[in-house]
């Protein structure tokens, strides 16, 4: 796969309690990212915030509480991103979806590995 | 509050917003930002198992670019994630797998500063990725006296 100069990085910003058909949604989203063939997806997790509800997300460890904030970050070409979309149109309830321009500088992998 | 941190803006189109709640009591104003200054900012996405000369990348990566006066960097590991080799990077408490994915967000002052850090950088990320993008700065402290080891880092 070839990613190089201009392209899209879209966020998305949820929690991690969040869930689509029974599993998380966080893996639900790097799935289809994966089925649309879309170069990457990262999910990173943070340690409090608040979003759309102004409900404050933190994670707690002696409540087992797992609603941490999440976000998921997916870089690619506009027309790639875009399928991603309708997914997210009916997936996301409750959320952000953001996209900003980035210049990819690099994109590689060690041949071999890859799959 | 934030006596030495950074605080970086980037031109966002917002895609979704939530649905969920009701849209009244919106209008209050936005608290105004003090701008002082556009930067580049670059994200780098590696794994935390990736290694140069027997240290993890991250490490390599932070130690190079203090070393190169690069202003600040920030280390994030992902909970799970795939990139250029298509595999699933993920934290599995089981199989005490530590192959998660980790980002570097990296803010850097000017442009020229970063392209020439690129050459070192090319070597050092040997699979990954890169992506650059503009931010403005609101507000960048840093609490060290201009005279410590901080200013040569700096120039």
């Amino acid at each position: 796969m070839k990613l190089a100069g201009r392209a899209k990085m879209l966020r998305v910003h949820f929690g991690e309690g969040d869930n689509w058909k029974d599993r998380p949604f966080y893996r639900a989203i790097a799935q289809k990212c994966r089925e649309l063939d879309i170069a990457g997806a990262t999910v990173l997790r943070g340690i409090a915030g608040y979003g759309a509800s102004s409900l404050i997300h933190r994670s707690h460890v002696l409540s087992f509480s797992h609603d941490a904030p999440v976000m998921v970050s997916v870089i690619d070409s506009e027309e790639k991103i875009r399928r991603l979309l309708p997914f997210l149109d009916e997936a996301v309830d409750e959320g952000l979806v953001a996209m900003s321009e980035v210049e990819v500088i690099k994109y590689v992998h060690q041949d071999g590995i890859r799959s | 509050m934030a006596g030495t941190g950074l605080i970086e803006i980037q031109g966002t189109l917002v895609v979704k917003p939530t649905e969920i709640e009701k849209k009244q009591g919106t209008q209050e104003s936005l608290p105004p930002l003090k701008r002082e200054g556009k930067a580049k900012l670059m994200r780098i996405y590696i794994g935390e198992n990736d290694k140069r000369r027997d240290i993890p990348l991250h490490k390599a990566l932070i130690e190079s670019m203090r070393a190169n006066g690069i202003a600040g960097v920030t280390v994030y590991q992902g909970i799970l994630g795939y990139g250029a080799n298509r595999r699933i990077h993920r934290d599995s408490a089981l199989h005490l797998s530590h192959d998660q994915p980790v980002m570097l967000s990296v803010v850097v002052d000017t442009e020229e500063k970063l392209r020439a850090y690129f050459p070192i950088l090319d070597e050092m990320v040997q699979q990954g990725l890169v992506v650059l993008s503009d931010v403005d700065i609101i507000k960048y402290t840093h609490n060290f006296p201009a005279t410590e080891c901080g200013k040569g880092a700096r120039q």
